[in-house]
């Protein structure tokens, strides 16, 4: 990062890439059928996301290691390969829904069922991290995601009552005692969707792919507390239309087509196409950072030569790695999954396995081999492990009662 | 010996939860699918209103249609299921049908009798919703 204008290009990309299919599916959801009390699950989940994010840059840019790689030195293969585990399977299953997303965004404009899409999207996905560099995949493509503003444009057009929404930033339980399990599991899908750790270990990997430097740390602070924050108004704000025009009427989001009205009141025609351009850019952003967090995560863990700059057959097991995973990921949406319902289980299921990747992350930040006199203060340690163990405790409760609900 | 303990806890815990969900009520079961047909209501009730006022490209409508009268169908088969064993499921049978042969012709033909359509799905809507409080 050099120089303020480097610093506005990572608070614009932080903020343009924060909206995709979790994000805005679980917003949408939260929107339609709450109203505005599901706000606070944004507010914490992006605090607790500000801090992580910070940290994983402070990490890189003073131990020069990424996360993983940090994890694996600090603590040995055998308890990496656990997080890593785990990783594999949930960026799998993130990387599907994504896919899915962007297909059922050509889906919307097109009419053509997302299954025949799947292959050729995630063509595009592997073509673009096969020929392009990291600041095209970083810069470029999370420019494009300027249209999800959209929604902030949105909200202004539809003249929320601001202390509502206010009042969405405190917690509050359901009147309908029945809703109360799936109010829990929105939150928590919302955390999952918020605190993804694809996207830390993706920040780590880029601030090494970037080569930071002690002198970044200021600019390392204020693009995480800025684009972190910024972004989330995007999902905030998403949740807010949402509950402006799908809750009045009734209208509960199943299915993205009918997550796509809530554009329709504010922007008449251009509603469904203004949806559809935010839905795939987002999916699609946010497709290439999880396939390449799951190469990086493989090459780090397993000492390979990696990097999106270098040619493929520079680092061929690191290509070779995120070339099977889109695979993988595309074949599962061919298959028939619910791209919806898959986003939605597996931003639940990322909050039971975070504490896996984070405590060991908070270990390393205390360490003063690893980060020298920038150590974590105790406000973010408390504020992290809390929200997190709290969240995958809630998570265990409430993701049984969604799947015997039919969810 | 910690970590085998927070293990033990965790799948302990995520049995209990699966147990106590199997034994959720059909009235309960019910509700979701009378929530999830009213849902679908309002939704053919907009899209229908919003392709006649062309905000809504007819591609998008016409998928929406589709996609409605499946879902509806699900739900309907679904509370079929229950109807023996839940009042709530069987009061909603015939409103759930009826919706789904609405999607069914909304599909065929979106231009026919709008403004009936529209009024007789914002009625089954409601309907559905009553039952579907908790």
């Amino acid at each position: 990062v050099k120089g303020p204008l480097k610093v506005l290009l990572g608070i614009v990309t932080s903020i343009c890439g924060f909206i995709e299919a979790g994000s805005l599916s679980t917003s949408a959801q939260a929107g339609a059928e709450f109203g505005m009390r599901l706000l606070w699950a944004i507010a914490i989940a992006t605090v607790c996301l500000i801090f992580l994010v910070e940290m994983s840059g402070r990490l890189a840019l003073v131990s020069k290691h990424s996360l993983v790689a940090a994890v694996r030195e600090r603590f040995g293969f055998r308890f990496q390969a656990i997080p890593l585990g785990a990783e594999i399977v949930l960026d799998t299953l993130v990387l599907a829904a994504e896919i899915g997303g962007a297909c059922v965004a050509l889906q919307l404009v097109t009419g053509i069922s997302y299954r025949w899409l799947a292959i050729a999207v995630g063509l595009l996905v592997w073509g673009l991290l096969w020929r392009g560099t990291f600041s095209l995949i970083e810069n470029g493509v999370s420019a494009l995601g300027l249209v999800t503003l959209a929604f902030v444009a949105a909200t202004f057009v539809l003249r929320p009552d601001w202390r509502a929404v206010a009042g969405g930033l405190i917690p509050s339980v359901p009147e309908a005692s029945g809703s109360l399990a799936r109010y829990s599991f929105l939150a928590v899908s919302i955390l999952g969707a918020t605190i993804s750790p694809y996207l830390v270990n993706f920040y780590s990997s880029g601030a090494i792919e970037e080569h930071w430097g002690e002198k970044d740390l200021v600019p390392n602070r204020i693009t995480a507390a800025l684009g972190m924050g910024f972004g989330a108004m995007i999902s905030a704000a998403a949740l807010i239309v949402a509950a402006l025009t799908l809750a009045p009427r009734g209208i509960r989001v199943e299915t993205f087509h009918q997550a796509a009205l809530m554009l329709v009141p504010p922007f008449g025609s251009w509603g469904v196409p203004l949806f559809a351009a935010a839905l795939f850019v987002g999916c699609l952003g946010a497709a290439l950072e999880v396939a390449l967090n799951l190469a990086y995560a493989l090459a780090q863990s397993l000492g390979w030569n990696w990097g999106e700059d270098q040619k493929p057959h520079e680092d061929a097991r690191f290509s070779l790695a995120y070339t099977v995973v889109i695979l993988a990921s595309s074949l599962l949406i061919v298959a028939g999954l619910n791209p919806l319902k898959l986003t939605l289980f597996s931003m639940a299921l990322t909050v039971v396995v975070l504490p896996l990747v984070v405590l060991p992350f908070l270990e390393l930040m205390n360490d003063p081999h690893y980060v020298g006199t920038y150590r974590n203060g105790w406000i973010g340690n408390l504020v992290v492990s809390v929200v997190l163990v709290a969240a995958a405790l809630l998570a265990l409760v409430v993701i049984p009662l969604e799947v015997a609900g039919g969810g | 010996v910690k970590r085998r303990n927070s293990g033990a806890f965790s799948a302990a815990a995520a049995c209990v939860c699966l147990v106590a969900s199997a034994c959720r009520p059909p009235d309960d079961k019910a509700r979701d699918q009378r929530a999830s047909a009213s849902s679908w209501c309002a939704t053919l009730r907009e899209t229908v209103l919003d392709l006649r006022s062309r905000r809504i490209p007819p591609v998008f409508a016409r998928d929406t249609f589709r996609q409605a009268r499946e879902e509806l169908s699900g739900e309907l088969s679904r509370l079929h299921k229950l109807s023996a064993r839940s009042t709530t499921a069987a009061d909603a049978v015939p409103a759930v049908a009826e919706a789904e042969r609405i999607a069914g012709a909304l599909e065929s033909d979106p231009t026919v009798d709008v403004e009936g359509r529209a009024a007789r799905l914002a009625a089954l809507g409601a309907q559905l919703s009553r039952g579907a409080g908790s």
